[in-house]
């Protein structure tokens, strides 16, 4: 193929991929516009949550209510705290139920502990490595935490989150759509867990 | 809170942020992954923010800045963008126009991203939420440091 061929079918294949991009849109925008004015007898709510304090009342409240589920993903110290402040023991009871609990987190060697209590309970546990995203719950596939800034340094009531909780569905959908997502792309805990003793402490 | 459109493509996030883009009037904030501005380039999307700067309006945007992404941080400059780097952001991923319309993600992998990968993002014009996610774009802007530091770096 000489150069002006090469060139030409370059050309072609973009100008190709703009119209295909094109006729997306506007099919993107009907879509959207379809969604915006569905009409919806709904009302959502949502408020801030600032303090773990906060976040265990919230958490406590949603778990021990839920009728079918909750999905999450959390960083690893979040286990902890689900343990200490009984929300573990309200999802052991919503398993035995027959609810579903299905969680995602960054198991480090210092998270087994943790992590093989919330596999005891009956959870579906998996690790995602270097996870980068936000952190969320949903519980019944409407109500929603999702973090703004959760950096957790210390395990204490005061410590200072930002997290936002809702009641909107189209929102709880999105989150379920990203849980799933991670889900395809994360390895089951227990894996994980036997990977990490076979590779001994870190400090060892 | 939020009703909106969820987007399933990489594909599909780059025509709904044409479509953002378009209509954006005054301003327009992102925070994206670098390989996102390639793929962006390639739709003509850089072309949009151009004809806003060139109507009186601004561009601000974020981005971890690599050697390998020089040259396309380099044209988001020279259109009149203000870009900053942002060593190891971890967060959400958005664009956002006008203080109202917004497309989010609250997970893109940063490495390895194809124009054929599947993301799951948020396409809305709620005004709440587009406040959430400007106080995280404002967040990370103060942490990151000038594209033209940056280079001077690399």
């Amino acid at each position: 193929m000489d150069l002006d061929t090469a060139l030409d079918t370059t050309v072609k294949k973009q100008e190709s991929e703009l119209r295909e991009m094109e006729a997306r849109k506007r099919e993107l925008q009907e879509l959207a516009k379809q969604q915006r004015f569905r009409p919806s007898d709904e009302v959502s709510t949502f408020k801030l949550i600032k303090s773990i304090k906060e976040m265990v009342t919230a958490t406590m409240t949603l778990v021990s209510s839920a009728k079918r589920g909750f999905v999450y993903v959390v960083p690893a110290e979040a286990l902890v705290i689900t343990s200490l402040f009984g929300i573990n023991a309200e999802a052991k009871k919503l398993k035995e139920l027959g609810g579903y609990a299905k969680g995602i987190t960054n198991i480090a060697y210092a998270d087994i502990a943790p992590a093989q209590e919330v596999l005891d309970i009956g959870e579906d546990l998996r690790h995602y490595p270097d996870y980068g995203g936000i952190y969320f719950a949903v519980v019944d596939k409407k109500h929603c935490v999702s973090a703004i800034n959760v950096d957790i340094k210390r395990i204490s009531l005061n410590e200072p989150i930002s997290m936002i909780w809702t009641d909107d569905s189209t929102y709880a959908d999105y989150l379920c759509s990203t849980f799933e997502m991670l889900w395809e792309q994360s390895v089951p805990a227990a894996e994980r867990i036997q990977e990490l003793l076979k590779r001994g402490s870190p400090q060892t | 809170m939020a009703s909106g459109t969820i987007i399933e493509s990489v594909k599909d996030a780059i025509a709904v942020a044409s479509t953002i883009m378009e209509s954006a009037e005054k301003e327009i904030l992102w925070l994206l992954p670098p390989a996102m501005l390639v793929f962006g380039a390639q739709y003509g999307l850089d072309e949009k923010s151009k004809m806003l700067i060139e109507k009186g309006g601004r561009v601000r945007g974020v981005t971890a800045i690599s050697g390998t992404y020089r040259d396309i941080v380099r044209k988001h400059l020279e259109i009149g963008e203000d870009v900053r780097h942002v060593d190891q952001y971890r967060g959400a991923f958005m664009l956002v126009a006008d203080k109202r319309e917004s497309i989010s993600s609250l997970n893109v992998s940063i490495e390895d991203l194809s124009l054929d990968d599947r993301v799951v993002a948020f396409w809305t014009d709620d005004s709440s939420y587009a406040e959430y996610l400007i106080a995280t774009f404002e967040d990370a802007w103060k942490e990151a440091v000038d594209a033209k530091k940056r280079f001077q770096e690399l």
